[in-house]
């Protein structure tokens, strides 16, 4: 009997480690993103070799389960964001109808649309928060696992992801460490530097301004030098002068990564953005290149098309 | 690896900042100790003595379980549990790092309070204390293993906090039966018996298989 | 995407199944129902050991239904597939179901046995946790919003429950439980006569189980087809 019920359960236990392996999410420690370890590095080569690894681990107690990884076959796409048919359903709510998306390195696109569209949805997918229920969806290259892309992308939504009680500092040190970066306080000094938060640097986040916060969320969201960065709703709620800034930003991002963002504000999606995607009620509607330098010409087609 | 230790240390940072979730715990269990002694005193014969561990047990189970729907209150604060999903660390190293914190301060708490109790209840403690500290330590370790698993479920579900214990509850049976039956053969000055331990070993590696790999799921949108 | 309008393998077994299990049942229920009243009289307990031919075998079906919970929800996490959501959920409603006809006549045939309404006996204990996690399953169920997420929620509170039984039953038996419970129905030393109708009711059970199992999974499907269909045409209304 207690035979019986102990070995059902490592039973249990085992289809869930097949089903999690299946299920695209590669075990071991660390994912395959672009660390600068030493030793791992070398193992993530390896890795990205798709070559088996079989990694017995025996803790008191925990009995060795991990069944061997079939090495997933890697698509490598030029593209920085490449989706096809991607879609995603909540039950039966469908927030996202199946859309294509192809986008260059170094280009910018504007996510475009009403409220409740899903524009929010869509960077989610793109950052691998969420599963898609249909479709395929390659990210920086990675079109393998959830977790490779994931190592690819920075997201910057509207909570800022921020513990209240930590430093910037040690706000950014954590997620340096969480992403595996080498040299985690170098990595947490050298980006407060760059987005000139010293003066904040030993402040508890709790006590930033939007603004602030903003910057060190976005900064956050560099810590492990994604390909691609999403922003949702950046603008909002910023001052003019905050708002300026963070322009500026984007476009210095702009340069050597891939930037989709989300925004009301026309203006600063036209000149920003050299591509823009119209979402209405979680479709995707064709825009015509040329409105998107004319922000007036494009509040008048958004306008029309959210009626 | 490192992604556990990382999260533990945040979390133990965390806590060590503004000790909201020990001070809870400690004045809860304590509560709970001098509330049964209102509602139902244990005399000072051996019988109205027994369920002295049971007590002790009942009082930190609550406690642990205050303790956890804090552990995930501070997650959900500007959606910093998003941060930690969009990592690209396999999310089982995020569970553990996570439980080991919620047990360093359960355990915290357990210590403090089991002092309390033994010098208000004139229970000798010290001629038990390694044992009861390893007892003490396997039935912390199956509750937060469970537990963190089920903070997270229950930190997303509408009913928030109160949900926790609906879903905890019946599934600590095991621990709970363990820990008391271990705890109540020292404080009767008996050695300690294998079968308890045993159960509390396997409830435990149980719990912590399970959640290592459910947390995945868990941690999703 | 898996077509919601649409019906799946799974949702069409349980629609071809209902019929021919309601005709079996309908068939077997009257026949176990006569042959356990042909039963011979326990020569101590009297006519209400006949209820045991009621109670063990909605035991069998309550613990089939948690297995079935358990396993539809490591499906679904594994698959992705909501047809495996609702075979969960079907299952543990129907389980409930069963669980709570066992611990409404344990009681009834203890206190005709021994006097007592409640004994803290090993497998009776068991069953009550089990009903309990059961409940805080479809608690849980009805408190998380959003079904994706529901439905992982639940696949894990699914396992997790299912990993509990053998370890409660290893709990009790460390306790200590009484086991005045019945042995000799586990030992096989039931009566001559006894045999059939109790094995009769075990089939009738699962038999029970498994068409009612059927009938909510249809309904399931077809609501969500429905509400599918209507949110389609509610979408196609709009530009």
């Amino acid at each position: 009997m207690r035979a019986v019920g102990l070995g059902s359960i490592v039973l249990v236990a085992a289809a869930l480690g097949c089903a999690r392996n299946h299920a695209g999410g590669s075990g071991g420690s660390g994912g395959s993103g672009r660390s600068r370890g030493g030793g791992r590095r070398a193992r993530r080569r390896r890795d990205r070799a798709g070559l088996r690894r079989l990694r017995p681990r025996a803790r008191p107690g925990r009995p060795l389960l991990r069944p061997l990884r079939r090495a997933a076959p890697r698509r490598v796409s030029e593209l920085a964001v490449e989706a096809r048919g991607l879609a995603k359903r909540f039950g039966r709510v469908v927030a996202l109808h199946p859309l294509d998306l192809a986008l260059a390195p170094g280009r910018v696109l504007a996510v475009l649309g009403p409220n409740g569209a899903g524009k929010s949805t869509l960077l989610r997918l793109l950052a691998g928060l969420g599963r898609p229920s249909a479709g395929t969806l390659a990210v920086g290259g990675e079109a393998a696992d959830r977790r490779a892309r994931r190592a690819r992308v920075g997201l910057v939504s509207h909570a800022t992801c921020l513990y209240p009680a930590l430093t910037a500092r040690e706000n950014l040190a954590f997620t340096a460490r969480l992403y595996g970066v080498a040299d985690p306080a170098a990595r947490a000094d050298a980006l407060l530097a760059r987005f000139e938060l010293g003066a904040v640097a030993a402040r508890r986040a709790g006590t930033f301004s939007r603004g602030t916060a903003q910057r060190v969320a976005i900064a956050r969201a560099l810590v492990h030098d994604p390909d691609v960065v999403l922003l949702d709703e950046p603008f909002t709620g910023l001052d003019a002068r905050a708002a300026d800034l963070l322009e500026g930003l984007v476009r210095e991002l702009a340069g050597r990564r891939t930037v989709v963002f989300t925004s009301h504000d026309l203006p600063r999606a036209s000149r920003l953005a050299d591509e823009a995607l119209l979402l209405v009620a979680g479709r995707a509607r064709p825009l015509e290149p040329a409105l998107l330098r004319d922000p007036g010409a494009l509040a008048r087609a958004l306008a029309e098309v959210a009626a | 690896m490192s992604v556990l230790l990382a999260v533990l240390w945040k979390d133990l940072l965390v806590e060590w900042r503004s000790r909201d979730r020990v001070a809870a715990m400690g004045v809860f269990s304590l509560l709970v100790v001098v509330m049964f002694q209102f509602a139902a005193p244990p005399g000072a014969s051996p019988e109205s003595r027994a369920h002295l561990p049971g007590l002790l047990w009942v009082a930190w189970l609550f406690a642990a379980i205050l303790g956890l729907n804090r552990s995930f209150a501070l997650e959900l604060e500007n959606d910093a549990w998003a941060g930690l999903a969009l990592a690209p660390a396999d999310r089982g190293w995020i569970y553990l790092g996570k439980a080991l914190a919620a047990l360093v301060l359960l355990l915290a708490v357990q210590l403090a309070s089991a002092v309390a109790f033994g010098l208000a209840f004139a229970v000798p403690l010290a001629p038990v204390a390694a044992p009861l500290a390893g007892v003490t330590l396997l039935g912390a370790l199956g509750i937060s293993a469970i537990g963190t698993l089920f903070a997270a479920v229950a930190a997303r579900t509408q009913y928030r906090e109160a949900m926790l214990p609906l879903l905890l509850l019946p599934l600590l049976v095991p621990v709970l039966l363990g820990a008391v039956r271990a705890t109540a053969a020292l404080l009767a000055q008996e050695p300690l018996p294998w079968p308890p331990l045993r159960l509390l070993l396997v409830t435990d590696a149980v719990f912590l298989i399970v959640s290592f790999l459910c947390f995945e799921y868990v941690l999703d949108e | 995407m898996s077509d919601p309008a649409g019906e799946t393998g799974l949702d069409a077994l349980a629609r071809r199944a209902v019929r021919p299990t309601g005709w079996l049942l309908a068939l077997l229920l009257p026949l176990w129902l006569f042959v356990a009243a042909q039963a011979p009289l326990d020569s101590v307990q009297g006519v209400v050991q006949k209820i045991l031919y009621v109670h063990v075998p909605c035991a069998f079906a309550a613990y089939l239904g948690f297995a079935c919970t358990a396993v539809g929800g490591a499906l679904y996490l594994w698959r992705r597939e909501e047809h495996w959501d609702r075979f969960a959920a079907s299952s543990a409603e129907v389980g409930v179901l069963f669980c709570a006809l066992v611990i409404a006549t344990g009681p009834i045939w203890a206190r005709a046995s021994w006097g007592r309404w409640w004994s803290w006996d090993l497998r009776l204990t068991v069953t009550l946790l089990l009903f309990l996690v059961y409940l805080s399953y479809l608690l849980l169920r009805s408190f998380t919003e959003g079904s994706e997420r529901t439905a992982r929620f639940a696949a894990v509170y699914g396992i997790a429950g299912l990993a509990i039984v053998p370890l409660n039953y290893l709990a009790i038996d460390l306790a200590g439980g009484r086991s005045i419970h019945p042995e000799n129905l586990q030992r096989g030393s039931l009566g001559p006569g006894m045999r059939a109708p109790f094995w009769l009711g075990v089939g009738t059970a699962l038999l029970a189980f498994a068409h009612l199992l059927a009938r909510r999974v249809e309904l399931a499907a077809l609501g969500e087809r429905a509400a599918a269909r209507a949110a389609a045409a509610e979408a196609g209304e709009a530009p």
